[in-house]
Parts: structure tokens; sequence; C-alpha cells
């Protein structure tokens, strides 16, 4: 009886003992497939970053001011905006009735000129 | 033990002993065993569990390249990166053709000539450099052409895409990246770890006050110029400008007078442009009152020498009037009273005695009169015998017109954060400078008529000094500036503007002074720039900014008066 309890008991231990041998290599090939998977991203991630920073040092290149400067010099024929022509929001506030009434003056000449147009007609 | 024991015990046929002891005996050995395999196990868990641990520090660095820091300006763009490039070699031991393989090479290294390619593939040596530094797409071909003997190395390279513009204060790092001048090396502690950096600098703003600078430059047939802008409230410097400049991503083919920073580094006499801060002390320490008269008719001589004015006067002025029309002997008469000690104070508390304090490494001390006589009182006052950098002067006046604390200037997005405020000029003294400043500008009789841009109330001062040459000042040899501030009533920005050595022109009637050569640069920039720098114009004489500028000038307008019938 005590050599058959011990006899399970050690067979039962061997198995014990190679079933986890077999749970941590399979544990470990998982882990070795995940880095490897890891490591391929890892790459395709720096090479993307890479592939940004080269972009963006183009964009830099390109859009720097003195070369944007001759170009819309060249092809588009821009010059700087004179003072004159700059009106901040406050200043449409203040004329906001003036530009309306000369607007309103401009339509009754218009009218008035058609007027007499037609009476002379 | 027991195993062995047992062991021993059949092998010499001891009799029968107890059967418990027999079975305790043989359990011994696969006990040992099992244990062994569960310690095993164990231990097995135990380095996995570390391994995982490990993994995001291996995996995290792999992400992050220790790529040095990227530079920016002040809206984002980048002014400083980092590329992948190669390095390009030779093992002239395994060439098989030298001949061959410099035809080959010779397309791919337009810095080398066939000669230079041939004599280092021909070395005896190991390693042979071609280039330290070729593109992806040049290593590429080279690999292409399958050159035996040949090979590449990856190596990160600085890549500046703006070439010249804001080189000097960027900077440049050698070989192994490392800062070596400009903001590259200045904040090296943080750029090597990784870190990037943003600038104070507009990079569309540095481009228009080079050009107009340059502009300049070639009217007069300088030799050179340098040009500051800076925001007055917060000491940043907006665009710093040397020239001649050279392109950023050659640093070592550049000549050293284009290497070397005429604005951070360059030590000048920077004439008139410090009677702002003359007129601002005597001000302020209540020894003058603006409407004080000053003699600026009778002769002055001051340890046997003459002081004189560029347009001698024929009336007295008051303090005010001797700033706008630039006397030399009036300005001499009000530090004269002022003396040495107030003077010395002044100019300390506005920084103008110590090294610049800037983030750059290419900054100046000044060179300052010793011992300081009386007659370094004198000519001090007019910016003779004082040499500063253009960023001191581009300091001192944006406190002297901002609010009168001190400005320190910086190059970093934000500026220099102080838990404490310096005052130097009162608000009643800065609000008289400002109103002197642009009376400059606008007056008949003012030094910097060409820099009135109309909407934006600029306020300014000219300047004009000999340069020296071995020590004695040469007439032919002009530095002329010109320093302002706009809108005068409120400043925002300050632009100060050098050129080196003008030389005057039929258009100018052959005059090379700051009026004639640097006041037109600043004009034309504030006209340009205002726009980008959010400054909208505005009605000037509006009762909103007209009674903020006024100044009482009565012998000048009644001079411009007569003149006019």
């Amino acid at each position: 009886m005590l050599r058959m309890k011990s006899k399970t008991s050690i067979l039962l231990i061997c198995v014990v003992t190679i079933g986890l041998g077999i749970g941590v290599y399979v544990v470990e090939q998982m882990i070795l497939e995940r880095e490897q998977k890891m490591a391929v991203l890892n790459a395709k991630i720096k090479e993307e970053k890479d592939r940004i920073t080269v972009l963006e040092a183009d964009w830099s290149y390109l859009t720097r001011p003195s070369r944007i400067q001759n170009l819309s010099q060249e092809m588009l024929s821009f010059a700087p905006i004179e003072p004159q022509r700059i009106l901040t929001l406050d200043m449409l506030e203040d004329s906001k009735d003036a530009p309306q009434n000369s607007n309103a003056k401009n339509q009754d000449n218009g009218l008035y000129q058609i007027t007499v147009i037609e009476g002379a007609q | 033990m027991s195993i062995w024991r047992s062991i021993g015990k059949k092998l010499i046929q001891v009799p029968d002993q107890d059967p418990r002891v027999t079975a305790r005996n043989r359990l011994a050995l696969p006990v040992t065993i099992g244990t062994g395999a569960f310690l095993m196990i164990g231990i097995q868990l135990v380095s996995l569990s570390l391994d995982e641990a490990r993994l995001p520090q291996r995996h995290a660095g792999v992400n992050t390249t220790n790529e040095r820091g990227k530079i920016y300006d002040r809206n984002g763009q980048i002014l400083a990166t980092t590329l992948p490039a190669y390095e390009l070699y030779a093992d002239p031991r395994t060439i098989m053709n030298p001949y061959e393989a410099t035809v080959q090479l010779s397309d791919l290294l337009p810095n080398l000539t066939e000669e230079q390619i041939f004599s280092q593939l021909t070395r005896n040596t190991r390693y042979a450099e071609l280039s330290w530094r070729v593109s992806p797409a040049t290593y590429a071909k080279a690999l292409e052409r399958g050159i035996v003997g040949v090979y590449g190395r990856e190596r990160d390279t600085r890549f500046y895409p703006q070439k010249h513009e804001a080189a000097h204060l960027i900077g440049t790092v050698n070989k192994d990246n490392q800062g070596l001048t400009g903001m590259e090396k200045g904040m090296d502690h943080l750029l090597a770890k990784g870190q990037d950096i943003h600038l104070s600098i507009d990079i569309a703003v540095q481009a228009i006050l080079r050009e107009e600078i340059e502009t300049q430059i070639s009217k007069f047939q300088a030799i050179g110029g340098a040009g500051i802008v800076m925001d007055v409230k917060t000491g940043e410097i907006i665009a710093m400008a040397s020239l001649p400049q050279y392109n950023a991503n050659y640093y070592s083919r550049a000549d050293q007078d284009a290497q070397f920073n005429r604005a951070t580094k360059g030590l000048y006499e920077m004439g008139s442009t410090f009677k702002i801060m003359n007129t601002a002390m005597a001000l302020d320490s209540g020894v003058f009152k603006a409407e004080d008269m000053i003699d600026v008719v009778s002769p002055l001589r001051v340890a046997g020498l003459p002081i004189r004015d560029y347009h001698p006067e024929k009336k007295p002025l008051n303090v005010a009037e001797v700033m706008v029309v630039s006397s030399n002997k009036g300005s001499a008469r009000i530090a004269d009273e002022l003396g040495a000690e107030t003077q010395q104070k002044y100019l300390g508390a506005l920084g103008l005695l110590n090294r610049l304090s800037l983030e750059i490494p290419e900054v100046a001390t000044p060179i300052i009169p010793a011992p300081w006589r009386r007659i370094s009182t004198i000519t001090v006052s007019y910016g003779h015998g004082i040499s500063v950098t253009l960023a001191h002067l581009a300091s001192a006046v944006a406190t002297t017109i901002g609010d009168g604390m001190r400005v320190y200037p910086s190059l970093v997005k934000g500026g220099i954060k102080k838990d404490y405020q310096e005052q130097v000029f009162s608000p009643e003294t800065v609000r008289h400078l400002r109103a002197i400043m642009r009376r400059v500008v606008t007056h008949e009789r003012g030094t910097g008529k060409f820099a009135n841009i109309k909407g934006y109330v600029v306020g300014g001062k000219t300047g004009t000094s000999e340069k020296s040459v071995n020590g004695r000042y040469d007439k032919g040899l002009n530095i002329t500036s010109f320093v302002a501030a706009f809108p005068a009533n409120d400043p925002q920005y300050v632009v100060a503007v050098m050129v080196d050595e003008p030389k005057g022109q039929k258009f100018s009637y052959y005059y090379a002074t700051g009026g004639w050569v640097a006041a037109p640069a600043v004009g034309a920039f504030i006209r340009r720039a205002a726009p980008i720098l959010n400054v909208a114009p505005v009605d000037e004489d509006s009762p909103e900014i007209r009674p903020f500028l006024e100044v009482n000038s009565p012998q000048l307008d009644a001079e411009v008066q007569n003149a006019s019938y």
C-alpha cells in the first residue's frame, strides 16, 4: 500500500514536471515570436519616423521665406501690402455708417442718371 | 548520503534491514530529482519574468533613436534637424582597379577632383575617407555600381533647411554632431539629450530684415552690417541678422569674416544713438528738464579736444531739441553737468558696461574707458570712446523706451522670466523719450526722416561714427546706425540696424550717415514686417496718439518757419 502510494506520487510529480516544462517552452517560444514581430514593427516605425523627418526637412527647405518670396514675385507678381490698404476691425466699426451712406448716394446718383437718360430719350 | 549507503550495503550483501528504512532510502532518489526539476522550472520562471520586465526598456531604446533635438523658430518652422546620411570610404588594399574606381566615383563626389579621389584610393591605409556626408540617394548609386573596396557607413548629419538665413544664431555642429557655435552650442545640453528647442526668431521677419540691410549694403558698397528686432515687452529677439552671412550647411567653407557675428560679437562705437540714453539719464536724474536751455553755440574744448557739431547751431536749444538735431556739443554739456558717476550708474543699470547675457557663446564684453576721465564722460554721451554690440544697444533702447524696466535679450521663445524687475527709468522719462524719438523722425530738421513710414508711428535715432584704425579715427570709414521703436506711442518692437563702412554715393550727395544708410533699411523693414508682427497701421494725428508725442521745441519750430518764408 505504502509502495503503491509512493509510486503514484512519483509518477504524478514526473507528469507535472514534464507538463510544466512543455508549458514554459511554449510560452518562451511565443514570447520569442512576439519579440520578433515587435522588432519588425519597431524597425518600420523608425523607418517611417525617418521618412517623416526627411519630409519635414524638405518642407522647411521648400517653404523657406527667401524662396517663397522669389516665387511669389516671379510667378504671381506679388508685392508687400501698403499700410494704407490695411484696416483693422475697429476701423470698420467706426466707419460702418459712412460707407453705407456713400453707397446709397452712389445708387441715388445712378438712378438719377438713368432717369435723366430716359427723359432725354 | 543514505542513497550511497544503501547502494554500498547491497554491494557488500549486508543482511536485510527494516524494509521501511529501505523504502525511505529508495524514495530519496526521485525526491532529489523532482526537487531539482522544480528548482529549474522556478529559475526559468523567474528569469522569464525578469526578461518581461526588461522588454519595455529594450523597445523604448529602439523607438527613440538617440537623436539630437531639433531647433524650431517661434512658429514651428524647422531651423535645424538631423537626417540620415552616409559616410563613404575606401579600403585601398581591396581596390582592384583604382583608375576605373575613380571614374565611377567622380560624378558622385562633386567636391573632389579626380586627382584627389585617385590619391585617396591609392593611399597606403585600410581607411581612406571619400566623403563624411553623402545623401542616401548618392550612397545607393555607389552601391549600385558595385565598386569593390568602397564602403559606406550610416551616420546622422545635421541639416539646416534655411541655408543662409539666421545661420549665425542657429550655429553649427562638428562632425560628431556636438554643438560648435550659436544656439547649437548654447543649448547643447538640451539638444544632445534629444530635446527640441523653440527660438524667439520669426524666420519670415528675419528674411525681411536681412534683405533690407543687404539692399543698403549693396547701395552704399559697405563691407557688412547687422540688424536686430526685439520685442520690447519680453526682450525676445524676433530677428537677428549679421552680414555677410554663410550657408549653415557648409560652415567650414565660409571665410572668417562671414562666420563672424556682427550683431553680438562685433564691438562698435555706436555714435549718436547713445544720445537716447544720455537724454534719458539727464531727465531721469532730475538734473535737467526737457525745456532747459543748453548752450550749443559757444565753442567747447575739453582736454585739448574741440567738441564740434556736424551742423553748427546759431541759437541755444533745449534738452529735447539737442537730441532732435543730434548736437554733440549739447550732449557733451549735458553729460558734463551730470558727471561721470551718474553716467556710469545709468549705463551700468542698462547693461552697457557688462558682457552681454545671451544664450549663444558669441557675445562680447564692451570696451569702456579706463580710466574714466572727464573727456570720457563727454565723448560717451554721444557714443564715442565706448564700444558695445548692436544687441547691447537694442536692449538698452528697449529698456529706455519700453516701460523703463530693464529688458534682458533672449533668443528663446518666451524670453527670460525674472521674478523681479529693475526699474531704470521713470514712466515720465520714458514718455519724454518716446516723444523726442518720434520727433527725430518727423521734424523738418530731424535726422531720421527716411524711417518715417506713415501709419506705424515710427520713432528713432540715427548714429554715425568714425571707425578707429590703429587708434586713430578715419574720416572715410564710418559705422552708421539707426535705432527705431514702433509704434512710438506704445512701443512693441525695437529695430536696430548697423551698416559697416558705407561709401557716400551720388544719390546721397556723397553722404554716408546713419540717416542716409541705416534709417531707410529700418523704414523699409517696418513697412514690410509690421503686418507680420501684428502691428496695425493707425491714424497718427488721432487724439489717442498725438498728445502723447508732443515735444516742446520752440527754437527749432521757429527756425523751420523762418526757413520756409
